[in-house]
């Protein structure tokens, strides 16, 4: 090969590289993983694979699909009612796994044109289906097939809310959508200040949701009109923890809030590490949150789980779990599952003493 | 460079100008990734003309007579040639690197460019977790209406490649003409090689990554080359349309852009020969 010719293939690989690497090409993870559990197991959704796990060791059960597909991408938080899973991917399909099969597929919905973000939500023999393509799809949990469609004006990335019939659809449109869970038909429809990307949390009649206008909004759930708005520092991106009438959320200028769900006054507020985002709804027991930051702990690149005292938000522990902490973390049978990203040695899932903060267990898809 | 500094320097102020532009002009994302590709390149105009003015200077000296004497002459003693060639460099005042400043100081700014978009078109949780820490949230204090940026254009998803391939092909198309109206003669058959070789893998490598890269990018793409040949244009590398020559007489443009322009109607008479008449004319004289 002459030099000219070296030089040339050298200058577009590295071109290449460069455009590749500024718009995460190749197999970077576009996103956090998305976790849930149920039952005895735990589900989490990174990558190329849904992985199941044993809750009490971490040891895996199956993964869909078996053999990894690089086509196939998966972040959003599987549901799972009964036998049946659902999990949507960034290749724009809806899958409908049998849990009992090993998550043999039972359906496949390739309606949506867009990524799948938010978790799906089961409901009896309904299964609501968020999607990146500004719709919400209504599907037939048995088969798969569309019931109704609703479209919103923006990506929808969070999982709604349903009660009593109603569904609630936050969308990054900055709307608040209650529609009838049956028909798909639009009830109310509330604008607020800012992109919403969380779940609404429902206490007393009452939706609980934040906002990227740095506020958290109550609206009436009967017909859409706000009772009180509560300023923060940063971005809401996450939907509140309520316990006993007190609600618990973060904003991405790292600070937690405690407060009144009834007026939104804030009881306490505490700053854990500085700022460094809190995205995640905290988890809760026995008197103790549990909060994932997104990075800052002893090594700066990774974040940190800290179990603080919900009466007044001091320090229990805090553990460090060698990954970026941004999925919500998720508290059973005594443990505390978190699922970090960019983790060291691969660790996908990981489960901590709930008492102490010492591991338990973790998980690390196999290679 | 520093991580931080980079963001502090580029990245940042990027992507909040890239913000208020679609704060001004109405939301509209296409408009104002147009507008900021050509005030970005605006600002790079001059080190644009400067790497094409050595590149000109280069390919001509190439092409002379002392050149190729000495090619001829130190054929087989590669030391001694690029001895003889420093010595004609200083004899004739040229530096050699001089084409490779200005390339060198755009390149952070175009990289910089293309990251700010990626940023503020945020079609993914993370990208969007991102872009929360770049905004000057105390100078853009209304940044939670923009976001996210509305990502529907005509038939396309901005943040999704074009289903009708009609992008990349865009982009292939641009991608080639610009390369093939900038890139100069070259002077010997090795370097001749090169750039044809060039400029058919640029152009599919670009349309490659537009046929999975979000089309907002491939927008991006496209509008750089149109700009690119528009900037070719004024310098008078390329011959400019008819009703573009009879517009800009009525345009008063400052004396360091008339310089550059084609002879053309009463432009003709007032403005310096360009630099691409000066090569043809000094080439075959």
């Amino acid at each position: 090969m002459t030099r000219s010719k070296f030089l040339t293939l050298a200058t577009l690989a590295a071109l290449a590289l460069v455009v590749t690497a500024c718009v995460g090409g190749g197999s970077a993870p576009t996103s956090w993983p998305g976790l849930s559990v149920s039952g005895d197991n735990v589900y989490v959704a990174f990558n190329q694979q849904v992985h199941a796990l044993n809750l009490a060791n971490g040891q895996e059960l199956w993964s869909f699909p078996a053999q990894r597909d690089t086509k196939i991408t998966f972040y959003a938080e599987p549901a799972v009612a009964g036998d049946l899973m659902v999990v949507g991917g960034y290749n724009k399909l809806v899958y409908g796994l049998s849990v009992p099969d090993k998550g043999l597929p039972r359906w496949t919905f390739s309606d949506a044109t867009d990524h799948i973000v938010g978790g799906p939500l089961i409901d009896g023999k309904m299964v609501f289906i968020p999607s990146a393509d500004y719709n919400l799809y209504a599907l037939d949990a048995g088969t798969g097939e569309k019931r109704w469609t609703f479209a919103a004006k923006q990506a929808i990335w969070a999982t709604p809310l349903i009660d009593n019939g109603r569904l609630y659809v936050p969308s990054l449109d900055h709307h608040l959508y209650a529609l009838d869970a049956a028909t798909g038909k639009l009830i109310w429809d509330r604008e607020l200040g800012g992109a919403l990307a969380g779940t609404p949390a429902l206490f007393d009649g009452t939706l609980i949701v934040g906002a990227f206008d740095d506020k958290l909004y109550a609206v009436n759930a009967a017909d859409g009109a706000i009772k009180w708005s509560q300023p923060t520092e940063g971005w809401v991106w996450s939907g509140p923890l309520v316990v006993d009438g007190t609600l618990y959320f973060g904003d991405l200028e790292g600070w937690l809030y405690s407060a009144n769900a009834a007026t939104g006054s804030v009881k306490w507020k505490v700053r854990p590490d500085g700022q460094h985002a809190l995205r995640a709804t905290p988890a809760f027991a026995d008197g103790t949150l549990f909060v994932a930051a997104q990075i800052g702990c002893e090594a700066a690149q990774y974040g940190c789980l800290y179990a603080l005292k919900a009466a007044d938000g001091s320090e229990v522990w805090k553990k460090e779990v060698g990954g970026q902490l941004v999925t919500a973390p998720i508290v059973a049978n005594g443990l505390v599952i978190v699922a970090p990203y960019g983790a060291k040695d691969n660790i996908l899932v990981a489960a901590l003493d709930a008492a102490t903060g010492n591991q338990r267990w973790s998980f690390a898809p196999p290679k | 460079m520093n991580l931080n500094l980079w963001n502090s320097l580029i990245l940042d102020p990027m992507v909040n100008a890239l913000l208020l532009l679609y704060s001004w002009l109405g939301q509209n994302f296409t408009l104002s990734l147009t507008v900021f590709t050509v005030l970005v390149r605006m600002l790079t105009l001059p080190l644009t003309w400067q790497q094409q003015k050595s590149s000109k200077v280069m390919a001509e000296l190439q092409k002379s007579k002392e050149w190729l004497d000495m090619q001829k002459k130190y054929a087989k003693d590669k030391q001694a040639l690029g001895q003889a060639q420093m010595k004609l460099y200083q004899e004739k005042g040229i530096n050699p690197l001089s084409g490779c400043l200005p390339t060198l100081i755009q390149f952070p700014i175009l990289i910089g460019l293309y990251q700010a978009i990626t940023r503020v078109m945020a079609t993914t949780p993370l990208q969007l977790l991102d872009l929360y820490a770049h905004i000057y949230r105390r100078t853009l204090p209304n940044a939670a209406a923009l976001i996210p940026v509305g990502n529907r254009f005509f038939w396309l998803n901005l943040g999704q490649p074009d289903p009708w391939y009609i992008l990349p092909v865009l982009v292939v198309v641009t991608t080639w003409l610009q390369q093939k109206l900038i890139t100069p003669p070259a002077a010997d058959p090795q370097s001749a090689q090169m750039t044809q070789s060039m400029a058919v893998t640029m152009p599919l490598m670009f349309g490659f990554f537009s046929l999975s890269f979000p089309s907002g990018l491939s927008i991006y793409f496209v509008i750089a080359n149109l700009i690119g040949i528009a900037q070719y244009g004024m310098m008078g590398k390329i011959e400019l349309p008819d009703f573009v020559k009879k517009l800009l007489p009525a345009i008063e443009l400052p004396d360091f852009v008339k310089q550059y322009l084609p002879a053309s109607g009463k432009t003709s008479s007032s403005a310096k020969p360009s630099p691409a008449k000066a090569v043809a004319k000094k080439s075959h004289g």
